[in-house]
């Protein structure tokens, strides 16, 4: 028993990993820089600090290093050799895309790095002319941050030479610009596309991103919500009270109603009742739960329809008394609460009712069933005693199985009825595209599941000396 | 065993489920037919017009391009139009917000009427219905479809192989890791580099199964290498079944979803898909294991047939049993989830009109009854008959009414 808990927990942790790299993965692939929500926008920047030509890239940078952004992505990178290795330290990630597409045009990025700082330098030695207001210094400037977005070589060619013309009209930069044209007609040499060929692979230790971020998520610091600045982690354990509130009220009410049922009708087999309630069952399986939620809400949640059908109060948590701890409050916000609840009772009562029937009718057919009717066990001495025990554990393993469903139809209970539960903060995050929430449920979320089935897989283990588990 | 085919065509084919079954894809193949809101023939100019054919085949008939059919001018005197004469995008505002099928309609006569009401827009509900029948069993069968294959071959190859049969030598292992990485990073090199073709990625797969080949006859030369090593496929496998079961659905969809910045049908077809393949490999790689057992697997393999040939011939379509149920089954929960998620406003396009998207507009106004009652029934309905399906094959297959541990 002991070494098969220790294979159940260990088998634990190759299953976090692989969770931890999947929202990893989601997580550095959404759009945009998380570097972005933190910097004023572009032009006000630019505006209000003219301190130097290239101010708000240095800021981006400073940001994308607190955010520990200028470290590698994962244990170990694999690129081309045509490339740095270091290419994850230049910020902003705009500019890092334009040099690449520039190398990849020329062939070559050490000549694409050399244009770009270059032109840089251009702008910097530009920048005081600019601050004075100089016109012929500002067109130049212009053009040569133009300069800095091309990536074809038509076009570089054709804007290096407006330049050339301007440098000529104004006598400014003349040296510089022609030692950039000289650099860029040497294009030819530096063409080195085969070495484009060869990948590298390059161990990168462990102070890389994903390293941080899983060390982070580890100590309970999931980031920050881009909303108000706030960890992410205390909103996700207030909405986490809900949702277990919703979904272990639900999974009460589908025990305390599924086993009578199952049994009985089990007990009943063939009778009417047993037929009609199979039936009706069968159809709340397939019943949509947000469907019933919006009959539900426009039938019987005001007197449009006559003051007969005003059963439930209008969606909402309406009653929540902030001043008040979460527990006091169940007080006030019961009856917001049944509807939802009932709804999600629904599906996995179906679910589990089948189970349980099935099971009880598998059982009665065994032997030792049969004998010890024989011996004159009846009634319920009989069903609970003897039988339900040992129908039990096929369902014990169903319970474990139904909490993703009751997960996930709790997102959409949450959002109808906006009950501020995970999965409404879920949705909100997604709209408000708040990373950091969006991912810190799906961890929580996760480890929720996970938990259910490994204490069903326990419980399981314990209570049935049948199974022999190795 | 041998005979489920056999079993599933007498029980299902020429029986009222298979009649349904038609009657279903006829009407979501054929929906832009039943509503539109141009004609379906019109005759005018001494020439045939087949507008709505053309608008969805344009190259058959090239003579109804240019043709601005919306304008009612251009239909000419002679015109035939679809059943409702409403697109489900068609806006109708003389009839919004939430006329309900029994109010007076500010409509021309009885053939404009709009049956089952319309929406904040005056957008026809029945049109509305139809369309959102062709999206929901696209996507319910597309994403079957697609799990259900990849399922069967990661679950299959899972199952056969178990924890045991996987016995490889120590020199293919070591070339084949070796070819393995080689394409990985080559691959991504190359990507990173930007030369990453079609024809690039052959070519490296080309050399990757040489190397692969050559390396194993080279070093199997070798006597040390030619020892044989287990590797455990299944727990494998399993490890990676059970991660995405312990990931709830709906969040994990719309982390993705959330991610992938392209709404429409695919897209959701895919996500659905890489949400479902893990059941069904589950259940595959479950029977599998029952059926490798059997005697006349480990008869074919006494013979000397290759494995694969036992795999591919014996051992597959004896477990394919479980998955006629699972698929009729996943149709019903892909087209749940894809409901659920055009109801939250996620992954499909949002002037899209599909049921889950009606069925959300009925929270707008509590009077659009129609609007919470209508949507609601046909994915009822169509969920409920494939769910009735699923069962009716567990029962054919297995002779006794099972569970739906989906």
């Amino acid at each position: 028993m002991g070494s098969y808990i220790l294979r159940r927990l260990l088998l634990f942790i190759p299953n976090l990993i692989l969770v931890s790299l999947l929202v990893f993965t989601l997580s550095e692939l959404i759009p945009g820089s998380p570097v972005q929500n933190r910097m004023p926008e572009a032009d006000n920047f630019q505006q209000s600090q003219r301190i130097g030509a290239f101010s708000y890239e240095k800021e981006y940078a400073r940001q994308a290093k607190i955010l520990g952004l200028d470290k590698p992505l994962f244990y170990f990178t694999i690129g081309t050799s045509g490339l740095p290795d270091t290419l994850y330290r230049i910020f902003p990630e705009s500019r890092r895309r334009v040099m690449v597409e520039l190398a990849s045009a020329l062939g070559s990025w050490p000549l694409s790095s050399e244009l770009h700082l270059r032109i840089r330098k251009m702008i910097w030695q530009l920048s005081p002319d600019v601050e004075d207001g100089n016109q012929e210094a500002l067109l130049l400037e212009k053009e040569l941050r133009f300069l800095l977005q091309e990536t074809e070589i038509k076009r570089f060619e054709d804007r290096l030479g407006a330049i050339h013309d301007i440098g000529e009209q104004t006598n400014s930069m003349q040296v510089e610009i022609r030692e950039l044209e000289a650099l860029w007609s040497k294009k030819a040499n530096y063409y080195g596309k085969r070495s484009w060929i060869w990948p590298y692979i390059k161990w990168n230790g462990f102070d890389n991103r994903y390293h941080n971020w899983i060390g982070r998520i580890l100590t309970g610091d999931m980031g920050k919500s881009i909303k108000d600045g706030q960890p992410v982690f205390s909103p996700i354990m207030k909405a986490l009270r809900w949702t277990l509130l919703l979904n272990v009220t639900a999974l009460m009410g589908v025990l305390l109603i599924a086993i009578p049922l199952g049994v009985y009708t089990a007990v009943n087999k063939g009778s009417g009742f047993d037929r009609w309630t199979h039936r009706l069952v069968y159809l709340f399986y397939s019943i949509p739960g947000f469907w019933l939620a919006s009959l539900g809400i426009t039938f019987l949640t005001s007197d449009t329809y006559g003051k007969f059908w005003h059963w439930f109060p209008s969606a909402g948590i309406t009653n929540y008394r902030p001043d008040m701890s979460f527990w006091a409050n169940l007080e006030f916000i019961y009856p917001d609460l049944i509807m939802p609840v009932l709804i999600l009772i629904l599906p996995s009562l179906a679910f589990l009712f089948r189970q349980v029937r099935t099971s009880m009718l598998e059982e009665f057919d065994k032997s030792y069933a049969i004998a010890a009717k024989a011996r004159g066990i009846s009634g319920n001495t009989l069903i609970w005693k003897t039988v339900f025990p040992n129908a039990s554990f096929p369902v014990l393993t169903m319970i474990g199985g139904a909490v993703p469903g009751l997960i996930a139809g709790s997102l959409i209970m949450e959002v109808i009825f906006s009950i501020p539960g995970m999965g409404r903060l879920m949705y909100e995050a997604m709209l408000s595209q708040d990373w950091n929430i969006l991912y810190g449920v799906i961890i929580i979320g996760t480890l929720l599941v996970m938990i259910s089935y490994l204490m069903t897989d326990l419980v399981y283990a314990i209570l049935n000396p049948k199974v022999k588990l190795s | 065993m041998k005979s489920s085919k056999v079993n599933i065509s007498k029980g299902i084919l020429g029986s009222v489920y298979s009649r349904i079954l038609v009657i279903l894809f006829a009407i979501s193949l054929l929906s832009p037919f039943l509503a539109n809101d141009i004609p379906l023939y019109t005759f005018q100019g001494g020439k045939h017009y087949f507008p709505v054919f053309g608008s969805i085949m344009p190259g058959l008939f090239p003579n109804t391009e240019g043709i601005n059919w919306q304008n009612k001018a251009e239909w000419g005197e002679f015109f035939i139009m679809p059943p409702i004469p409403y697109h489900s995008r068609s806006i109708d505002l003389d009839n919004a917000p939430f006329i309900h099928p029994f109010e007076n309609q500010n409509i021309k006569n009885w053939r404009y009427r709009h049956w089952l009401g319309t929406d904040d827009l005056g957008r026809d509900v029945l049109a509305g219905l139809l369309h959102g029948s062709t999206v929901s069993l696209v996507i319910g069968v597309l994403a079957t479809l697609i799990a259900v294959l990849t399922g069967i071959f990661i679950g299959g190859i899972a199952g056969f192989l178990g924890d045991d049969q996987y016995r490889p030598t120590l020199a293919k292992l070591i070339s084949f890791t070796g070819a393995f990485f080689t394409l990985i990073i080559f691959a991504i090199g190359w990507f990173d580099a930007g030369i990453l073709r079609w024809t690039t990625m052959s070519l490296l797969i080309l050399i990757c199964s040489t190397i692969y080949f050559l390396g194993s006859r080279i070093l199997e030369k070798i006597h040390v290498l030619r020892k044989h090593l287990t590797i455990p496929v299944d727990l494998f496998t399993l490890r990676i079944i059970e991660t995405m079961r312990s990931i709830p659905d709906l969040f994990l969809i719309i982390g993705l979803a959330a991610i992938i910045d392209a709404p429409g049908i695919f897209t959701l077809v895919f996500l659905i898909a890489f949400l479902r393949w893990p059941v069904i490999a589950r259940y595959v790689r479950a029977e599998m294991l029952k059926v490798r057992s059997q005697d006349y697997i480990t008869y074919a393999r006494g013979t000397g047939l290759p494995r694969r040939t036992v795999f591919w011939k014996y051992a597959l379509p004896n477990a394919l049993t479980p998955v006629w149920v699972l698929a009729a089954f996943s149709v019903a929960i892909a087209i749940l989830l894809e409901s659920s998620l055009s109801f939250l406003g996620i992954g499909i396009p949002v002037e899209w009109v599909t049921w889950g998207s009606m069925l959300n507009l009925s929270r707008r106004s509590l009077e659009a009854w129609h609007l919470a009652i209508f949507p609601g029934l046909a994915m009822f309905a169509v969920i409920y008959f494939f769910n009735t399906l699923g069962e009716k094959l567990e029962h054919d297959l297995r002779g006794s009414e099972g569970q739906a541990e989906i």
